[in-house]
C-alpha cells in the first residue's frame, strides 16, 4: 500500500461523513480561550514540580573543580542543605558524592524529600549522616516561592499540559531534585532559577517535534524531569547527552496505550546547552 | 440559485448549468484543486470537473451537489498530480499531506487489486466514523480536503503544534487499526 492508495481511499469516504466538513457547513468548535484572570487564578493554585534527577553527573564530580556549572550546583545544594539542616554553610561542603556536615561527618547517601503544596515547597531533611541524622531529621523548613516565579513556571507548565498534552484543569506541583552519580539525592528548593530553567525546557519541548521513533534502551539518562500533576499522574522526560529527550513514562495517557512513551524529542545542541546553562546559572 | 434548480438545468441540458455551477461553487472547488495541483493546472482541472459533471448528470442526480463536485475535483486533481509527479512536484500542501500519510505505512507496494482498494475504503470509513469529533474533523479536513494544518488549528482554537500532534496521534491510530485489520502495511 502506498501513500497515494491511502489518499485515494480517503477520497472514497461516504458523503454522510464528509458533508458536515464542507466549508460553510462546519459547526464551530468551542475555542479554548484562556482568560488572563483564569490564568492568574490557576497560577495561584498551580505549583510546578519538576523532579530533576540523575542530573548531569559531571556537575557533582570532583570537589573544588573550577567548572562553573559544578560550582553553581554545589552552591545551590549547599544552600539547601544549610537551610534544611540549620548548619552554617561555611561548615558544610560537597565532596564528590559525599556530604560533609558541620561536625565533619561524611555520608554517602544523603537524601532530602520535598513536597509541593499550593504556593510553597516544603523541604524536609531526612538523613544526613548516621550521627547528625538524629539532630537533623524532622526539621522542616518551608520556603515560600515568589508568586511571580510560581506564576511563570506554573503558566508554562500548565500551557504545555493544556495545549500540548491536552490536559485540562490539571494542577502541577513541582520540586527540583538532583541525584548524584551513586543514586544519592538532594532536593533543592524550587528557586526562581530552577523554575526558569524548567520553564525554558518546557517551552522548548512545546515547540519541538516528537518523533515517532523510539529511543534505544540502556542509554544513561543524564537528567530526569518528572512532571507530576495534582492527581498523581506523571510524565517523565529523560534528557540524554547531546540534548536528546525521551518520554519515558506517560501514565497520563494510559488510555492511549502509552503512545508517548519512548518517543524521542531532538533538542539541538545549542538549546541543550542553554537548558543546562539556565539550570545552573545564577 | 439553489442546487435543485442547477440540477434541473443539467437535466434540461442547458449550458447555463455550468455557468451557475461556476458561480455557486467555482471558488470553493478551485481552492480544493489548488491544494493538490500547481496553479497552472488548476483551471484545466476545474474545466475537467465541469465536463465530468456535465457528462454524469444525468443520469446521476446527486443529493449533495457541492460534495459531488468536490469529490470529482479532488479525484481529477489527484490523478493529474500523479501523472505529473514524475516531472514536477505538486503544490506543497499535497506533498506534505502525502508524506504524513506515508508515516502510516511501512511498505510501498501499490494496491493493484480493486477489491482490496474497496475494502481499504470501507476500513477507512469505519476508522473515521469511530474517531472523536475533533480528531475526525482534523483528519477529514487534512486528508480529504488537504487543508493546511495552521488553518485548521485556527479553526478549532488550538496551536498549529497541537493540531499537528493530534493528527500525528490519529495517524498512529490509523496505522494500528489497519494493521489489526490485517493490511500489510
Amino acid at each position: 500500500m502506498t501513500r497515494e492508495d491511502l489518499f485515494e481511499a480517503i477520497g472514497n469516504l461516504k458523503d454522510g461523513e464528509l458533508e458536515s466538513h464542507l466549508e460553510n457547513n462546519i459547526v464551530g468548535f468551542p475555542k479554548k480561550k484562556v482568560q488572563t484572570g483564569r490564568w492568574i487564578g490557576l497560577a495561584a493554585s498551580v505549583v510546578l514540580i519538576a523532579v530533576v534527577a540523575l542530573m548531569v553527573p559531571r556537575m557533582f564530580r570532583g570537589a573544588g573543580s573550577s567548572n562553573s556549572a559544578d560550582y553553581a550546583a554545589k552552591e545551590a545544594v549547599t544552600e539547601t542543605l544549610t537551610t534544611a539542616g540549620g548548619a552554617d554553610s561555611s561548615e558544610m561542603g560537597l565532596d564528590g558524592t559525599y556530604w560533609t556536615t558541620a561536625d565533619g561527618q561524611t555520608e554517602e547517601t544523603n537524601q532530602f524529600e520535598a513536597s509541593g503544596e499550593e504556593s510553597m515547597v516544603t523541604t524536609t531533611a531526612e538523613s544526613l549522616s548516621s550521627e547528625s541524622a538524629a539532630n537533623e531529621t524532622d526539621q522542616t523548613v518551608e520556603t515560600v516561592l515568589s508568586q511571580e516565579a510560581l506564576e511563570d513556571g506554573g503558566l508554562w507548565a500548565y500551557e504545555i499540559f493544556y495545549n500540548f498534552f491536552e490536559l485540562d484543569d490539571s494542577h502541577i506541583t513541582a520540586e527540583v531534585q538532583y541525584t548524584t552519580e551513586d543514586g544519592a539525592t538532594a532536593v533543592i528548593d524550587a528557586s526562581e532559577q530552577s523554575i526558569n530553567a524548567v520553564r525554558e525546557f518546557l517551552k522548548y519541548l512545546s515547540t519541538s517535534e516528537i518523533s515517532s521513533e523510539r529511543g534505544s534502551e540502556g542509554e544513561e539518562v543524564q537528567c530526569l524531569v518528572t512532571l507530576i500533576l495534582e492527581d498523581g499522574a506523571e510524565v517523565q522526560l529523560g534528557l540524554y547527552g547531546e540534548g536528546r529527550v525521551q518520554i519515558l513514562d506517560d501514565s497520563v495517557y494510559a488510555e492511549e496505550e502509552a503512545f508517548w512513551r519512548g518517543r524521542l524529542i531532538e533538542m539541538d545542541k545549542e538549546a541543550y546547552e542553554r537548558f543546562i546553562a539556565a539550570f545552573v546559572a545564577e | 440559485m439553489q442546487d435543485e434548480a442547477i440540477l434541473d438545468l443539467y437535466f434540461a441540458r442547458s449550458e447555463r448549468a455550468l455557468e451557475e455551477t461556476e458561480k455557486q461553487y467555482g471558488a470553493y472547488c478551485r481552492s480544493v484543486i489548488g491544494r493538490i495541483v500547481n496553479p497552472e493546472d488548476t483551471e484545466e482541472c476545474f474545466n475537467d470537473m465541469l465536463l465530468a459533471a456535465w457528462q454524469s448528470i444525468p443520469p446521476n442526480r446527486p443529493e449533495r451537489f457541492k460534495l459531488y463536485l468536490v469529490r470529482i475535483a479532488r479525484n481529477l486533481a489527484f490523478n493529474r498530480y500523479k501523472g505529473k509527479k514524475a516531472q514536477k512536484r505538486g503544490s506543497g500542501e499535497i506533498e506534505t499531506a502525502l508524506d504524513e500519510l506515508a508515516e502510516v505505512l511501512q511498505g510501498h507496494e501499490s494496491v493493484e487489486d480493486s477489491l482490496i482498494a474497496k475494502e481499504l475504503s470501507a476500513s477507512l470509513q469505519r476508522f473515521v466514523a469511530a474517531l472523536p469529533e475533533r480528531e475526525r474533523f482534523l483528519f477529514v479536513q487534512r486528508y480529504f480536503f488537504v487543508r493546511p494544518v495552521n488553518e485548521l488549528a485556527d479553526e478549532i482554537g488550538v496551536s498549529s503544534n497541537h493540531a499537528a500532534v493530534i493528527l500525528r496521534r490519529t495517524r498512529e491510530k490509523l496505522r494500528k487499526s489497519l494493521s489489526e485489520e490485517g493490511y500489510s502495511i
